[in-house]
């Protein structure tokens, strides 16, 4: 008998965990299936960027910020392997502290931001972290599951500038979910590695944004708002292993 | 060794009084189920209280209560994980203030999975309690999957009072 009941046992936590296996794989995905091919998803991006630059305050003339833009950009280019789509880098005037990729290539960096990194590695931690949300396609993934895909195909064959403006409100002020954003971090550690950078440098600057946020008295930096589970990020980007032989080439900027 | 076990009571051998406590075992949990809502330990202690209670009343609503009460502990600890790992998601890894955009719970499979098992343990549990009461009902056995054999096995293990040979006497 009690055989039996072993083996009854041992049935009902199979029972169970195959019932749990069985259910993971039936509920659908939330990761959509992205129909959009990256040549849309640029044109998308063209029409996306020229409208957030002129809401922003248009494209910043300030030499020094763009030579420092230009350079972490030829570094970090420089070490990506592969890529879907051509970069383009976009310093606006605003003093808000943000940065954030758009669609197709297209990353908007504020003034406010190159302000307020103490060191042009720590302004390329947050560069190549939203690097990471354009390889992944993040955005397009969020617009797709927010908006429908039909929504996009419909602006990228040049429908309604008002749908446009809704999507870029919606881009620009709701945040990545919580995976998304450790994919992104993860490329961007990677690719701080690759191009001779101390992955730390992603901690420092995250560190900074969150001790500027307990000042109540300071508005919260957007990056930092839209970006949840600062802490656990922190902690994950302070623990990356560097290869032995890493050594780091810093920015040679004045 | 072989255990010796007592005799199975027949139905026409099972007391009205008996059907009803051991059907009593079954339905008493949807009651205490739906009173402890959402916290699904108090149902447990209440099969542990009927248990108690009606565990000398003899070997047929021994076994019904250990049944039912044996078949709780698995739904309870399912439920009670459930309701561990919602808290955990909203206190933890949610923000409220965008869970319009960012919803904690979009993105976890696993946790979606779990929750089907919940729902369907519980309906399992809800259609063989229901089945288990109707045949107590009648005076008879029923087995759950592993339940069932445990409380056999608990109820019924070891030889009737009658065949131990004791005799109950007058003080001396």
């Amino acid at each position: 008998m009690l055989g039996k009941i072993y083996k009854e046992l041992i049935t009902i936590i199979l029972l169970f965990l195959v019932c749990w296996y069985a259910f993971i794989l039936l509920i659908p995905s939330t990761d959509i299936d992205l129909s959009v091919s990256s040549e849309m998803e640029e044109s998308l991006g063209d029409k996306m960027a020229l409208q957030i630059i002129g809401d922003l305050g248009g494209e910043s003339n300030d030499s020094a910020k763009t030579l420092i833009i230009d350079t972490i950009q030829n570094r970090l280019l420089g070490s990506l392997e592969t890529s879907r789509f051509n970069y383009e880098f976009h310093l606006v005037n605003s003093t808000q502290i943000n940065a954030f990729a758009g669609m197709g290539g297209h990353i908007f960096i504020t003034t406010g931001i190159v302000d307020f990194c103490e060191t042009p590695e720590q302004l390329a931690a947050i560069i190549a972290h939203e690097m990471g949300h354009v390889e992944h396609r993040h955005v397009l993934t969020k617009l797709s599951r927010d908006l429908g895909v039909a929504v996009l195909i419909l602006i990228s064959s040049g429908g309604d500038p008002s749908i446009l403006a809704k999507v870029i409100s919606h881009t620009v002020s709701t945040s990545f979910s919580r995976n998304h954003e450790e994919e992104a971090d993860d490329f961007g550690l990677k690719l701080l590695e690759k191009s001779r950078l101390k992955p730390v440098h992603m901690a420092t600057v995250f560190i900074k944004l969150k001790t500027h946020t307990k000042d109540q008295s300071i508005e919260i930096p957007a990056f930092f708002s839209t970006h949840p589970d600062l802490s656990d990020r922190i902690n994950n980007a302070a623990k990356y292993k560097t290869k032995d032989d890493f050594s780091e080439a810093p920015f040679e900027l004045e | 060794m072989s255990r010796i076990y007592a005799e199975i009571p027949q139905p026409e051998e099972v007391s009205t009084r008996e059907r009803e406590d051991a059907m009593g075992a079954y339905l008493m949990m949807f009651g205490a189920l739906a009173a402890g809502l959402p916290l699904p330990i108090i149902n447990l202690i209440a099969a542990v209280v009927y248990y108690y209670v009606n565990r000398n009343k003899g070997r047929f609503v021994k076994f019904h209560t250990l049944q039912s009460l044996y078949s709780q502990f698995p739904t309870t600890i399912l439920n009670a994980g459930l309701i561990f790992w919602t808290i955990r998601i909203l206190t933890i890894t949610g923000n409220p203030e965008t869970w319009e955009s960012d919803n904690p719970f979009a993105e976890n499979s696993l946790f979606w999975g779990y929750l089907c098992v919940v729902i369907t343990a519980n309906l399992l549990y809800f259609i063989f309690s229901i089945v288990g009461a109707v045949r107590a009902r009648k005076g008879r056995m029923y087995y759950f999957l592993f339940f069932g054999k445990l409380a056999y096995h608990r109820a019924f293990s070891g030889p009737d009072s009658a065949a131990t040979g004791h005799v109950n006497a007058p003080p001396k």
